[in-house]
C-alpha cells in the first residue's frame, strides 16, 4: 500500500498501518541510531521512543508524504540528544567480533582495506556529536545538505562546515596511520 | 577527484559495515505497543479524571458550586486535608477565628433542628486545576462538619467564588428563601482504583451530569452524594453528605435555617 495511505491511516488510530510502517522503517531506524549513539542498548532505546513519539504525535504531522523525514527528524534529535547525554562505549566488543567473523580475509589488500575501514569507523565514533551525525545522515543515510539542515534545524551552511571538518579530520588520521603503517 | 570518491565510498562502506548486521530485536516492537498503550490508557485516565472528579482524599471530594462545569479554564480541584484528623475550630465559638481569618463572616448554625449538631470546622487551601493537572489558582474554604448519632456525616463548605460556573444539571429540588435560590441535586459518586479500566457503562455515564467517577480508592465503591447549593451575598455555600438517609426536603430545611441563621 502507498505510505501516504498508510500514514493517513495510523493518523485515524489505525494500529495495522503503523505496524507497516515500522517494518519498513525499523532497519534504517535501529542503524542511525546505532551509529549516533554508539551503542546497542541505547539505539534500541531510540527506535522505541522514537516510534512511540511517531505513533502518540502522528496526528502533528502536516504532509503525509513527510513522513520518513519526519520519523528521521524525532529519529535523530533523539539519538542526538542520548548520544550526548551518555559517554560513548566503543570500541564495543560485540562490533568487533561480528567485524572479524563475519569478513572472509583472502588476501594482504583486503586485510588493509578491512583495517582501513576498522580505522575510518573509530574515527567517526571519535567526532564530535555535531559532526558525526552530520557524517552519519549524509553517507549512510544518503540525505542531502538541505534535508540534514532541515532533521537538526539548523542551516545549511553550518551542515557544510561540519562535513567539511569531519572530512578533513578523517583524512588527516588516516594519512597518518597509513604513514605509520608503510 | 577520483581520490576524493574514493575516500567518500570508503566512509560509505565502513558505515554500512558498521552497522549491517545489527537487527531489531523481537521484543522491540512489543515494547513499543506496551507503551503506546500505557501512554494512551494514562491519557484517557486523566482525562476523565481530570473532567469530573475529585482527586481528593476523606469527605472532601467536591465543590464545584452548582456542580457545573467551569466556564473558565478549570477541570477539577484538589485539596489534601483530612477532617476526621484535623479540626482547628473544635468549637462553634471559634468559628469567628475562622471568619476573622478568612476575611469574611459566614451564616451557620450550631444545631439543626432535625438533630445534626456542629462538631467541628476546618480552613483549608484547594488548588484550581487545569485539564493538565496544573494549579491555576488556589482559594481558601472553610468545612463545617455535622453529626447526628449514627448518622452519615453532613458538611457545610463556605467560600468566596473565584470564577463562575455554566450549571449543567437541572436541579432535582429547588427551593426559595429570602430571595435566594437554594438546590438539591444527588450525584453518584464511583470511586475507582488508580488502575481501574473503565467499562462501557462508565464511559456512558461520564456524559452524564449526576455521575462523577474518581481515582483513589483501594476498591470500587459507590456512594450517593445529597447537595444543597446557595449563593449569599457573594459567598458560596454547599451543604453535603453521603448516603444520606434524610429527604431532599430536610436538606433543603437544613439550608434554610443556615440562611435565616443571626
Amino acid at each position: 500500500m502507498k505510505e501516504e495511505i498508510l500514514v493517513e491511516q495510523m493518523k485515524n488510530g489505525n494500529k495495522d498501518a503503523f505496524d507497516a510502517l515500522y517494518e519498513k522503517y525499523k532497519n534504517i531506524a535501529i542503524h542511525t541510531a546505532y551509529l549516533i549513539t554508539g551503542n546497542l542498548a541505547d539505539s534500541e532505546d531510540v527506535v522505541q521512543e522514537t516510534f512511540v513519539k511517531v505513533y502518540l504525535h502522528s496526528t502533528e504531522l502536516k504532509s503525509n508524504s513527510g513522513f520518513k523525514a519526519w520519523m528521521m527528524q524525532i529519529l535523530v534529535r533523539t539519538a542526538y540528544r542520548m548520544g550526548k547525554k551518555k559517554s560513548r562505549e566503543f570500541p564495543d566488543e560485540e562490533t568487533v567480533n561480528r567485524m572479524e567473523n563475519g569478513t572472509e580475509i583472502s588476501s594482504l589488500e583486503q586485510v588493509m582495506q578491512l583495517e582501513e575501514r576498522r580505522k575510518l569507523n573509530a574515527v567517526i565514533r571519535e567526532l564530535p556529536i555535531k559532526q558525526r551525525t552530520v557524517v552519519i545522515l549524509f553517507y549512510y543515510n544518503e540525505c542531502s545538505v538541505g534535508e540534514i539542515a532541515k532533521l537538526l534545524g539548523c542551516m545549511e551552511g553550518t551542515v557544510k562546515s561540519r562535513l567539511h571538518t569531519a572530512r578533513k579530520t578523517m583524512k588527516k588520521i588516516l594519512e597518518e596511520e597509513k604513514e605509520n603503517f608503510v | 577527484m577520483k581520490m576524493a570518491q574514493d575516500f567518500e565510498q570508503k566512509i560509505k562502506t565502513a558505515l554500512q559495515e558498521e552497522c549491517g548486521s545489527i537487527l531489531v530485536s523481537n521484543q522491540m516492537k512489543q515494547k513499543i505497543d506496551e507503551e503506546i498503550y500505557q501512554n494512551q490508557e494514562e491519557k484517557r485516565m486523566k482525562h476523565f479524571s481530570m473532567r469530573r472528579v475529585v482527586i481528593g482524599v476523606a469527605v472532601a471530594c467536591l465543590f464545584l458550586t452548582g456542580a457545573g462545569y467551569a466556564v473558565g479554564k478549570t477541570e477539577g480541584f484538589k485539596s489534601s486535608l483530612d477532617f476526621t484528623k484535623y479540626r482547628k475550630y473544635d468549637s462553634f465559638e471559634k468559628i469567628a477565628e475562622a471568619e476573622e481569618k478568612l476575611g469574611y463572616e459566614v451564616d451557620c448554625v450550631e444545631q439543626f433542628s432535625n438533630g445534626y449538631t456542629f462538631v467541628g470546622a476546618e480552613k483549608q487551601g484547594v488548588d484550581a486545576m487545569d485539564e493538565n493537572g496544573k494549579t491555576t489558582y488556589t482559594f481558601e474554604q472553610l468545612v463545617i462538619e455535622y453529626q447526628k448519632a449514627d448518622e452519615p456525616e453532613i458538611s457545610l463548605y463556605i467560600e468566596k467564588p473565584i470564577e463562575t460556573f455554566e450549571d449543567t444539571k437541572t436541579p432535582d429540588a429547588v427551593r426559595e428563601c429570602e430571595g435566594i435560590t437554594v438546590e438539591y441535586d444527588l450525584y453518584t459518586y464511583k470511586c475507582v482504583p488508580t488502575d481501574y479500566e473503565l467499562t462501557e457503562e462508565d464511559m456512558a455515564n461520564e456524559n452524564r451530569d449526576d455521575y462523577f467517577i474518581s481515582v483513589g480508592s483501594d476498591e470500587v465503591e459507590i456512594s450517593m452524594l445529597s447537595s444543597v447549593t446557595w449563593e449569599k451575598e457573594g459567598i458560596s455555600y454547599n451543604l453535603l453528605g453521603f448516603d444520606l438517609t434524610i429527604t431532599p426536603e430536610e436538606m433543603l430545611a437544613m439550608a434554610e435555617e443556615i440562611i435565616l441563621a443571626e
